[in-house]
């Protein structure tokens, strides 16, 4: 019995390894790629060799990296805000009266009381 | 507020009802308006740019021509003539069958990946929420940061997926995946599996994550394989949100653009009809044509979604 458990513990880790390098290898291997110049980029490597941060700094002093980043954090706080409001506001329009055709607070345990009684209605799935 | 109040019958309702209407459509306004603006307006607007013979150097005075930039005959005056518009280029049906097939076998592939990843993270296991949070890294990055990571890999000479598959033994010599005509749709595929799947796995992860669990402790009890546990009750029970993580899915690999532009260009290979509709809109300055294939993008899309929901039987009936 515990041969099969073990067995099965390792087939478990060994899919969870799996999904972990399918998921995060083109990303390391764009970092590993981040710490090379010159023509160390063309050479194939799986493990970093050297730590050179120039790109980093290239980022900085030859782009206008900070100034993207501030922009990025002005459009998030912008949007953010923006569609809280409308949603917010609609969200409380649709969910406290009944308008059209899709009614959020509506009592879902005896199927769906939505327009045409749709299967898929967001109210239905949870 | 009791129900008989929210929906009883238009004689019934009281003045607060009628009070609490008014003010709901006054909540729903600003976001009302908001669409109008930035949905209703610019697809009224592409709709009728793509019955104009409008140019991108003169947007001002453009000229109704009717439906000349979908399909008509330009008669040479010799008896002979030719087929123009957008429904007789060749690259148009070229590109609505790139799209088609791209999005069918992407989303195929992503749906059964996704699965089998959400099956994986549902177990118990030490670790499994650092492992989710990894697994959440492709869809994190942005499309065209993920593009151009995708076609520095496949690079045919200093690209590490050739390295790879030749150390292994697969590969005699580089491919030169994005270039080659038979292999770019398959790079391109690739990299969108790469990217989604993780959108894919977290639905269906969600969906696996609410399931009651004593069907299975039913199962268990009268010792039914896993396999048979899998496509008898996991399945079913996850099928309506399987359905609706496919449907979101789908309308979003129909419009895909930027991967396809980023990775292969304007090739024809791999050309989505958003590329095509680009190509006639930026490059050939043609609106009217490009507003054209971008209407037609837009009813080919609500046509395969209308598809999907005859043929995955998505009743809208509850019994």
């Amino acid at each position: 019995m515990w041969q099969r458990r073990i067995l099965g513990y390792i087939g478990l880790y060994m899919l969870v390894a799996a999904v972990v390098i399918f998921s995060v290898f083109p990303f390391y291997y764009a970092i590993v790629t981040s710490f090379k110049s010159g023509s160390d980029l063309f050479r194939v490597d799986y493990w970093p060799h050297t730590l050179n941060f120039i790109n980093y700094v290239a980022a900085f002093t030859e782009q206008p990296f900070h100034i993207n980043i501030f922009n990025s954090v002005i459009v998030a706080v912008a949007v953010v805000v923006l569609s809280l409001f409308l949603g917010v506001t609609a969200a409380y329009a649709l969910g406290r009266v009944h308008l059209w055709p899709y009614h959020p607070a509506a009592d879902h345990s005896r199927g769906c009381p939505c327009f045409r009684r749709w299967r898929y209605c967001p109210g239905c799935l949870s | 507020m009791s129900t008989a109040a929210i929906d009883g019958p238009a004689a019934q309702k009281s003045q607060l009802t009628r009070s609490r209407v008014r003010s709901a459509w006054l909540f729903l306004l600003p976001m009302l308006i908001v669409i109008l603006l930035i949905a209703g307006w610019p697809l009224a607007r592409t709709i009728w740019f793509s019955l104009t013979d409008a140019n991108l150097s003169g947007l001002s005075n453009v000229k109704f021509i009717g439906l000349e930039n979908y399909l008509s005959y330009l008669d040479y005056g010799d008896g002979d003539g030719e087929w123009i518009g957008v429904l007789a280029d060749g690259k148009w049906w070229t590109s609505v069958w790139n799209t088609i097939s791209f999005s069918v076998i992407s989303v195929t592939l992503e749906t059964i990946l996704g699965l089998a990843i959400a099956l994986v993270l549902n177990a118990k296991f030490p670790g499994r929420a650092l492992v989710r949070t990894a697994m959440l890294i492709p869809w994190a990055i942005p499309t065209i940061v993920s593009a151009k990571m995708w076609g520095w890999m496949l690079h045919d000479q200093y690209g590490v997926i050739n390295d790879m598959l030749m150390k292994v033994g697969l590969l005699a010599a580089p491919l030169a995946w994005t270039a080659d005509n038979d292999l770019a749709m398959t790079s391109v595929i690739m990299a969108d599996v790469w990217k989604t799947t993780p959108f894919m796995a977290l639905l269906i992860l969600a969906a696996l994550q609410m399931l009651p669990s004593d069907c299975y402790e039913a199962a268990r009890v009268d010792g039914i394989s896993p396999i048979k546990v899998f496509f008898k009750v996991t399945l079913p029970l996850i099928k309506p949100a399987l359905m609706v993580a496919i449907i979101f899915r789908l309308l979003d690999a129909l419009r895909v653009f930027d991967l396809i532009y980023v990775l292969t260009s304007n090739s024809e290979a791999t050309m989505s009809m958003s590329v095509y509709a680009r190509q006639q809109l930026v490059e050939f300055q043609n609106v009217g044509m490009g507003s054209a294939a971008s209407t037609l993008l837009f009813f080919i899309v609500a046509l395969c979604t209308i598809i999907y929901l005859v043929a995955g039987r998505v009743r809208f009936d509850n019994n």
